[in-house]
């Protein structure tokens, strides 16, 4: 974990990519075993592998900065 | 099927840094290495985010979420060998998730990109008869069946050359540096996703990545048929290299241009399909 103030937003997005993470290998044990249909795993994956993905980045490097306002042109 | 995905990611990524090295190598330039994408994913995942004051934020962030869905729908759909149809609709559906990146940005080169995307459909929605030529040889639009018909009766490539050009073209438009690539323009910055930086940029590429595996990937099982895993990925990356080399030495026409000339492949594939008796 990078070194520096953990703020909000790094701890929500830590618990979504770890229960997202979490039912993706269980959804995964599950298909392997027979035991979750091919549909409903692919469902499941759909779903869970955006926010996991960008749960890990905003993690990693989330700031709890305000916005700024785009460049809009000269 | 997890790794089928990571698959699609890291070798979507592979290839789209394979794309910039042969259009850098055509045009005497040394050019990024291959993994020059998959550096900037990394890259990108690590930089500090947050969303602009401009910006509508729940479109801003779910557009990225379900710009990587549909694409993982898709990769599914082509793994399960379901109808082609889910896939073109999901083609579709990446334009309007274009248009959505650029509306919440708030920014006016977002929404100029995000406005020549919806001009770019309207001309590739009709290439669309490409996929009533495969209906009409192989009676099927399940992936699955005309994989099988190929095995019997060779490749469609060979079989109908028309539809493989028209869907040729589709790809190429969603190709970066493509002559078609108009939503992404330099007069528009970076054009829809000029305003998606950081881990929002990291998850574009990410879908990006789904993308370019899931259509070329799709074209060469539509219009080659059954391959095994070593054919496949040399066809892959011969598939990619003749599209980068279009890419290479052909300008980004004028968004009326570029229209135009999709507008007349659909017309001449709307003759064809006369030819072959679909349309009395």
């Amino acid at each position: 974990m990078m070194a520096g103030k953990v703020t909000g937003l790094q701890q929500g997005a830590g618990r979504i990519f770890v229960v997202s993470a979490l039912f993706l290998i269980a959804g995964t044990f599950l298909w392997a075993i027979q035991v979750l249909p091919v549909i409903w795993y692919w469902a499941e994956v759909i779903i869970l592998f955006p926010p996991c993905c960008l749960s890990l980045g905003l993690w990693w490097m989330a700031r709890g900065r305000r916005g700024d306002v785009p460049f809009v042109g000269y | 099927m997890i790794e089928a995905l990571f698959a699609a990611v890291l070798g979507g990524l592979l290839l789209l840094g394979l794309h910039r090295k042969v259009i850098a190598r055509v045009q005497q330039r040394p050019g990024p290495p291959v993994w020059q994408e998959v550096l900037h994913t990394l890259k990108f995942s690590f930089k500090s985010t947050w969303v602009p004051e401009t910006a509508s934020p729940g479109l801003f962030v779910g557009i990225v979420l379900v710009a990587i869905g549909i694409w993982t729908a898709a990769l599914a759909v082509v793994l399960a060998g379901g109808s082609i149809l889910i896939i073109f609709g999901v083609y579709m559906l990446h334009k309007i998730v274009e248009h959505g990146f650029g509306l919440s940005s708030g920014s006016p080169y977002g929404k100029f990109g995000a406005v020549r995307s919806v001009i770019s459909a309207a001309s590739e929605i009709p290439l669309f008869v490409s996929v009533a030529a495969i209906a009409v040889f192989t009676g099927s639009l399940a992936i699955s069946d005309i994989v099988a018909y190929q095995a019997v009766n060779g490749p469609l490539l060979i079989i109908a050359p028309p539809a493989a050009f028209a869907m040729y073209l589709v790809i190429l438009s969603k190709m970066p540096f493509s002559p078609f690539a108009i939503v992404e323009g330099k007069e528009l910055v970076s054009g829809y996703k000029t305003e998606h930086f950081g881990v929002w940029r990291a998850g574009l590429e990410v879908a990006n990545a789904i993308k370019t595996s899931v259509l070329l990937g799709l074209f060469l099982l539509l219009f080659l048929g059954p391959l095994s895993p070593f054919a496949f990925v040399v066809a892959i990356v011969i598939l990619l290299v003749s599209l980068s080399f279009v890419c290479a030495v052909t300008p980004m026409l004028a968004p009326f241009d570029s229209v135009t000339i999709q507008a007349l492949v659909t017309v001449v594939m709307l003759g064809y399909l006369v030819l072959l008796g679909v349309i009395p």
